[in-house]
């Protein structure tokens, strides 16, 4: 390839290509996320204990099940 | 974050089952390393592999596109996934030969245990990766 063929090869990149805008962020985005880690996560009510008992109990129960459950995660 | 709804929906899907899948991993190598049981885990870990992370990740998408519609609370979204993969299950487990814990009369105990499970793990883990990743 000579020098030509270089600038056209280059000149036919630029072209395909069309120049970035906005290459910055448009506000920083780490207070935000900041803000979502500071959130308070869900609170486990009393049904979702009383759930989490019967799964136990379950697997005390019925521990030949906890292979299947395995295979399901 | 307005952009790739779908996109954020399905990778906060799978981190849940992915991560888990470590455990489930290390559990199966250990059993296959110190017992050496008379047991294809390697088959038996295809299921869990190739399809559970896809299928958390699909249902979260689903879960975005019912945005505006009427749809269920997260967890009780989640609780359904057991409903499409048990019976797949069930089908990997005949087409792989093997029978874990009793296969057809456990799914009776299974189905819900795993419902109740995937009810905690949608509302509270897959909530919380939904809410970091700006899903509603």
């Amino acid at each position: 390839m000579n020098e030509r063929q270089d600038e056209q090869l280059r000149s036919l990149l630029r072209g395909a290509l069309p120049p970035m805008r906005e290459r910055e962020l448009r506000q920083d985005l780490w207070p935000r996320m900041l803000r979502r880690l500071d959130d308070v996560p869900s609170r486990w009510t009393w049904l979702d204990y009383a759930l989490a008992g019967v799964v136990l109990a379950g697997f005390i129960a019925y521990p030949e099940v906890i292979p299947w459950v395995l295979f399901h995660c | 974050m307005k952009s790739h709804p779908y996109l954020r929906a399905y990778m906060a899907g799978v981190v849940v089952p992915t991560v888990f899948l470590l455990v489930v991993f290390a559990v199966f190598c250990v059993v296959r390393l110190a017992y050496n049981p008379d047991l294809p885990l390697e088959r038996i870990l295809v299921f869990p592999l190739a399809l559970v992370p896809a299928i958390w990740g699909g249902w979260n998408m689903v879960y975005v596109a019912l945005r505006g519609r009427r749809r269920l609370p997260l967890g009780l979204h989640g609780a359904l996934v057991p409903a499409v993969l048990v019976p797949l299950a069930v089908v990997a487990a005949h087409a792989f030969g093997f029978d874990p814990g009793g296969a057809t009369g456990g799914i009776l105990i299974v189905a819900p245990l795993l419902m109740i499970i995937y009810y905690l793990v949608w509302k509270y883990l897959v909530g919380f990766l939904n809410d970091m990743l700006g899903i509603s």
